[in-house]
């Protein structure tokens, strides 16, 4: 593909249906943001090295400024604004009640890089899962926190 | 491979590395108006096992390296270089032959590979050659692909080996300076990331390390300043030398 040349693309972004014409140079990031109004995914370094930009692509959490939107043709895009329904879910309300943020601005990749974690997973796993996620306010201690209390919240909440 | 042949076309698979240069209008960019996703091709997919040896084919991730059983039992310190080199969206994304053609002067996948001695299988002209990977790894500047691809990498089944590296924080952060030392029919070889413009086996280092020699004069000869600036010649000296010898400890108690 010329980067240029102007491609159709069909994806399911938060569970609806979507097609756009992209030059083939976009990335996913800026398609979510600029075309589709999705702003909570956040663009931070632009370079891979930030992971404020994290979507999940087909359930695996994916650097949205690291991908081409034309390679999502025929995939599924979850982003922060798909996580919640019409409440918080349980790791966006752990992030609130821990107070696992202080400007924001990682927190929505934050939250999708951590959602394929299992309930019972310990720090160590927790922090290898966010080794690409960079947070410049909080130290991470209260993101680590919020993200065990969300996973142990969300796992009772599917048992009742 | 038509479309490789094109002079603006370039080759793309993880992209981890060509969208940041793209994106950075970095120069070598300037002369690609083409991208030519090699994704599919199954040729470059998947982890075989031949019978001293492993094909790796050239689209496997670092994270695909790092979880292959088979990888951890005949290459552990492949398996231990992918599993460190960067964060886990990154290494679900970044290829073994994208890890090949970055110019990266302390790639952890790239020095781990040329301790295990190996060989790219190159597609040029329709024809398929094995080229040493040492041939890849000679100059800082990259070009459009200009019609060749790796394919494949072979590397030679190794249970003495290791591999250790040290950036400034734990989790996903370039090395300062990467080693991975393997024994390899009886002989020990050293491979180094971070004291040149590119990885590079040290042979020099391989032989004293092997004698239970110092091996501050042999890393002085070998190793090729200048370096980029995040960190000194002498810190990166005293660095190998001590990772160079845990990796061997480590790799002959393996």
């Amino acid at each position: 593909m010329t980067l240029r040349s102007q491609i159709r693309v069909s994806m399911k972004v938060n569970g609806e249906a979507c097609e756009l014409d992209v030059p083939a140079s976009t990335t996913l990031a800026d398609s979510l943001r600029a075309q589709l109004s999705l702003t909570g995914t956040k663009v931070g370094c632009d370079v891979g090295e930030c992971g404020a930009c994290t979507v999940l692509a087909d359930g695996v959490p994916t650097l949205g400024c690291l991908v081409l939107t034309v390679e999502m043709d025929g995939h599924e895009i979850t982003t922060i604004e798909g996580v919640a329904d019409s409440r918080l879910s349980g790791l966006q309300r752990a992030f609130v009640e821990e107070a696992g943020l202080q400007c924001g601005f990682c927190t929505p990749g934050m939250i999708l890089a951590a959602s394929r974690l299992a309930a019972d997973a310990g720090d160590r796993e927790i922090r290898d899962a966010l080794a690409g996620n960079i947070c410049r306010c909080t130290g991470y201690t209260k993101i680590v926190a919020a993200i065990r209390r969300g996973l142990r919240d969300t796992s009772h909440a599917k048992r009742r | 491979m038509q479309a490789l042949a094109r002079p603006r076309a370039c080759v793309y698979a993880g992209g981890t590395d060509l969208l940041v240069a793209l994106t950075a209008r970095q120069p070598w960019t300037a002369g690609i108006s083409e991208l030519v996703d090699i994704k599919h091709l199954d040729a470059a997919k998947g982890i075989a096992a031949l019978r001293d040896s492993l094909r790796i084919g050239a689209l496997v991730t670092a994270d695909e390296l790092a979880s292959s059983a088979i990888v951890r039992r005949e290459a552990s310190a492949l398996a231990e270089a992918a599993a460190v080199t960067s964060a886990p969206a990154l290494s679900r994304r970044g290829t073994v032959g994208g890890n090949i053609v970055t110019p990266h002067p302390a790639g952890d996948v790239v020095t781990a590979l040329l301790a295990l001695d190996a060989t790219a299988e190159v597609l040029e002209d329709g024809a398929t050659s094995e080229r040493p990977l040492a041939d890849f790894m000679t100059s800082r500047s990259r070009k459009p692909s200009r019609g060749r691809l790796i394919v494949a990498v072979t590397i030679r089944n190794c249970r003495l080996s290791a591999f250790e590296k040290f950036g400034p924080r734990a989790a996903f952060s370039r090395s300062i300076v990467s080693a991975c030392v393997t024994v390899l029919d009886g002989t020990v070889r050293v491979a180094l990331g971070g004291l040149s413009s590119r990885p590079f086996l040290a042979a020099k280092t391989a032989a004293a390390a092997a004698e239970g020699h110092p091996l501050k004069a042999a890393l002085m000869e070998e190793c090729r300043p200048p370096f980029d600036g995040r960190a000194p010649v002498s810190y990166r000296l005293a660095l190998a030398d001590a990772l160079v010898g845990k990796a061997l400890l480590r790799a002959r108690r393996s």
